[in-house]
């Protein structure tokens, strides 16, 4: 409500001259050195350490700081980093990686197989507060062949094991024990004060104020050409709004009323628009009667208008999602068409399965049961609750009476999904790059507290997904999800809503930034401002 | 008076200890665990991961024994870590304390120079248009939600005429100006939210003002004092002012907690890095050391003002005393 009122008022002040908006193709030209890069974070970082970090502050800077062995290109492709290329044996079991020779680490010391092994250790640690032991827990063996030559063993083909290896690597030599000192790597000063090999080099953290990065000049892919990148700290959202107003920072993800509503000032920014990587969607208790057959969550689907739904939520800044991957992911199947809204379908399902209005109260019933059940979603995220109101509306209209709870989030996960205590709920996936969703929709992960906590069974998606864990060959993996996606799609277990758009501006001054599947900041290090436009100068 | 003070001081503890109990018991009560910030919905995470780090942050262990390990350490006035970064919860609040302090500590002043005048004025002009005028607008200051004023202001001096920046405590380049330059960087910085700050809160001093005057001005020796041919201004400013203001010394004693426990909403408008945000942000990750941490300075720093207001009034009002 705060937030609505906010911008609200808003709009009210600063609506004047609108005009249309016109995005300025970024111009190919020669690069040149200088200028800071302004960004904004709602929270501060936690650890400027790979593998200690979850929060999305921190991966920020991390990402800029640390490299991988692998990584992702444009196209959500795998590429190397610091390594130069791998193999995959036959059995898929050993992946050999060749690793740069030229990189160096921030403070100039080499970097080499060790800092990978050193960084593999502290991620099994059981004493290390790391999230990310899951992806590491198939790893058998890791063998150092030669300074830049690894092997890993796994004790069964894991193909989501290998952008695993993207975790930044650091350095052994900053965190290793000194003259027999004890060191704990959780309490580490280098946690604060990064080194790493990446395109920026740490200068300082003030906290909860802003966290300064500057361009490594000695990066083995050469310099990159912002010289300083800026993270600055600001709590609230509509503050953001008014420092990008006032040209204090150089981008921000926008909301789609922000986006819509000050054509005047976008004269200094450029707009990009790309679906995300997530999507929001209804999940049923498949273990509720009311939901058992696939017929009746059709029906449910066919009642359930997203394009009202994105309308009125995103303002049209979405895609309705038609299955578990976005578009912009190589596993999206383009054939599954989406169920188009058609109320009238609907009800003749239902009719078929025994269902109408015998009473003529306006509700569905079969004997003497009213078709009704309760949608809970988590509180604080205005989306979700409109969409429930949504849904109620558009439920209401086939005879179906849908009761809506919005419960605190922690109360919400803990007393109802986890122990799988409601009828239907209303949530969103943020997904990965890689289209393993085996946690999801796996039969075996249906217990309290993992992910399939609709129960949901079927034969040939464990199939899909235990065959897309072991093969290494995208264009294989592309078949098996996309038929996930089909199955899934005709299934109905969940009915899958919308995929927001992501809506950065960046300041017109940056010549570069390029949307491409992966996002927008992939090709970051390339980006430069003309000289003439350079804002803060810099002394080399 | 020794004897009182040192009275007053022993019976804090029990009192602390209650606080403290209860702050810990709402805070594991409540739902969410510190560790749900990492692993909730996050497919990537096992419950065996998950499990893992409820360990390593001791929540697997009763409620009652981590109180007891939370006390051990408290004695040796340790406060653990942060469960966000593992640093050390004083080097955390030390190191916002500044810009708390020094946000509150202005305001403060300003509610002081701006309130007092305004309570003295209505009550001798009481009834008149500028009595009427004041209290509408410190009512509409009291009951205006900071942050909608706050944007208003952002708007109309930060972006329209540019005099004051938007957010922040310091600018980008803060670190190459000169000391004067760092002043009048900071000052910029300052003026909105001390503004703000100011203006939310000065009904409460102007109307307790207001009321002690009018009570001073009905007393026998003011009448003395006019009957005797003063003149109006020495009449109020010497004899009433001076006898009103006696309970309001007090109320220094009892700002000590807001200088320095910070607020919540103008830190997290104005991006203040201060004490507010920290304690704010650690209830929302569960970060239980931080709260703890807070909670009890909050707590020690309410008693110690309210110790501190009693023995001002005493020594600014001879008519009270403590017998031994």
């Amino acid at each position: 409500m705060r937030q609505l009122l906010i911008s609200f008022l808003i709009i009210l002040i600063s609506f004047s001259g609108c005009k249309k908006p016109v995005i300025e193709k970024s111009l190919v030209s020669k690069s040149v050195f200088g200028d800071y890069y302004i960004e904004a974070s709602i929270g501060d970082a936690s650890y400027l350490n790979p593998v200690l970090s979850s929060d999305s502050a921190s991966g920020d800077i991390n990402n800029l700081v640390f490299n991988g062995l692998v990584k992702y290109d444009k196209n959500i492709i795998i590429v190397g980093d610091l390594a130069e290329s791998w193999n995959v044996s036959d059995d898929g079991k050993v992946i050999i990686f060749n690793l740069r020779k030229n990189v160096k680490w921030h403070d100039g010391q080499p970097f080499t197989a060790e800092d990978v092994k050193f960084t593999y250790e502290k991620l099994i640690d059981p004493k290390v507060k790391t999230p990310y032991s899951s992806d590491f827990e198939l790893v058998t063996k890791f063998e150092i062949i030669n300074p830049h030559k690894i092997k890993i063993t796994y004790k069964k083909p894991f193909s989501p094991g290998l952008i695993s290896w993207g975790m930044g690597i650091i350095p052994k030599h900053i965190f290793s024990a000194k003259n027999g000192e004890s060191v704990d790597f959780n309490t580490h000063p280098a946690n604060r004060k990064p080194i790493g090999t990446g395109p920026y080099k740490f200068v300082e953290w003030k906290t909860d104020e802003k966290i300064v990065l500057e361009a490594n000049s000695d990066y083995f892919e050469g310099r990159p050409n912002i010289a300083k990148y800026i993270y600055r700290i600001i709590p609230d959202e509509s503050v953001q709004f008014l420092e990008l107003r006032s040209e204090t920072i150089d981008s921000m993800g926008l909301t789609p009323d922000q986006y819509n509503a000050y054509q005047s000032f976008f004269k200094n920014y450029n707009k990009f628009r790309y679906p995300s990587f997530g999507y929001s969607y209804l999940a049923y208790n498949l273990l509720n009667p009311l939901f058992k057959e696939k017929k009746i969550r059709q029906a449910i689907a066919y009642s359930i208008n997203k394009k009202e739904i994105i309308g009125g939520i995103l303002l049209g800044y979405g895609v309705p999602a038609t299955g578990p991957f976005p578009p912009t992911s190589w596993a999206y199947n383009p054939d599954v068409k989406d169920y188009e809204y058609n109320p009238e379908k609907a009800k003749d399902i239902f009719k078929s399965f025994g269902w109408k209005d015998s009473d003529n109260d306006g509700w569905l019933d079969k004997n003497g049961k009213k078709f009704e059940f309760t949608l809970i979603t988590n509180q604080g995220n205005k989306s979700r609750s409109i969409a429930a109101e949504l849904i109620q509306e558009h439920l209401k209209k086939v005879g179906i009476k849908v009761n809506i709870r919005i419960l605190e989030w922690s109360t919400f996960i803990h007393q109802y999904v986890d122990k799988k205590n409601f009828d239907a709920i209303i949530l969103g996936w943020a997904l990965s790059r890689d289209p393993d969703q085996y946690g999801i929709w796996h039969s075996s992960q249906r217990k309290e507290g993992q992910y399939n906590f609709i129960s949901y069974e079927n034969k040939e998606i464990d199939k899909l997904l235990e065959e897309g864990r072991v093969i290494f060959d995208i264009k294989k993996r592309q078949k098996i999800y996309r038929r996930m996606h089909e199955i899934l799609a005709d299934e109905q277990p969940y009915t899958f809503l919308y995929i927001a758009d992501a809506l950065p501006v960046i300041h017109k001054r940056f010549i570069g930034p390029e949307v491409a599947p992966l996002g927008i900041g992939w090709n970051f290090k390339e980006w430069y401002v003309p000289k003439e436009k350079q804002k803060y100068t810099i002394q080399e | 008076m020794i004897n009182y003070v040192f009275r007053r001081l022993l019976l804090m503890i029990p009192v602390i200890f209650g606080i403290t109990i209860m702050t810990f018991l709402v805070m594991h009560l409540s739902p969410g665990k510190p560790t749900d910030v990492l692993t909730d919905m996050n497919q990537k995470i096992s419950v065996e991961a998950k499990q893992r780090l409820v360990a390593i942050y001791g929540l697997d262990k009763p409620i009652y024994v981590q109180y007891w390990l939370w006390v051990k350490r408290l004695v040796k006035l340790d406060f653990g870590k942060s469960f966000k970064d593992d640093r050390p919860v004083i080097k955390k609040i030390v190191e916002r304390f500044p810009a708390t302090l020094l946000l509150n500590f202005f305001s403060i002043i300003l509610i002081f120079i701006v309130a007092i005048p305004i309570g003295v004025f209505s009550a001798v002009k009481k009834g008149s248009f500028f009595d009427k005028i004041t209290t509408v607008s410190v009512f509409i200051g009291f009951s205006i939600p900071t942050f909608w004023l706050a944007i208003l202001l952002m708007i109309l001096f930060g972006l329209q005429l540019g005099w004051f920046p938007v957010s922040g405590f310091r600018s980008i380049n803060f670190d190459e100006l000169t000391v004067f330059g760092k002043i009048s960087d900071l000052a910029k910085h300052l003026v909105l939210p001390v503004f703000i700050s100011a203006f939310t809160g000065l009904a409460g001093l102007s109307r307790y003002t207001r009321s002690a005057m009018l009570e001073v001005l009905h007393q026998d020796y003011i009448r003395t004092a006019r009957a005797k041919g003063l003149s109006e201004t020495s009449v109020i400013f010497k004899h009433a002012l001076r006898n009103a203001l006696i309970p309001i010394v007090t109320i220094i004693g009892l700002t000590l907690p807001d200088l320095i426990g910070g607020s919540f909403i103008f830190e997290t408008i104005f991006a203040w890095p201060g004490m507010g945000r920290l304690g704010y942000e650690a209830i929302m990750s569960r970060d239980y050391p931080v709260i703890m941490c807070v909670g009890t300075i909050v707590a020690v720093l309410t008693l110690l003002g309210n110790l501190i207001a009693d023995i001002t009034y005493a020594y600014v009002d001879p008519r009270i005393r403590y017998r031994k």
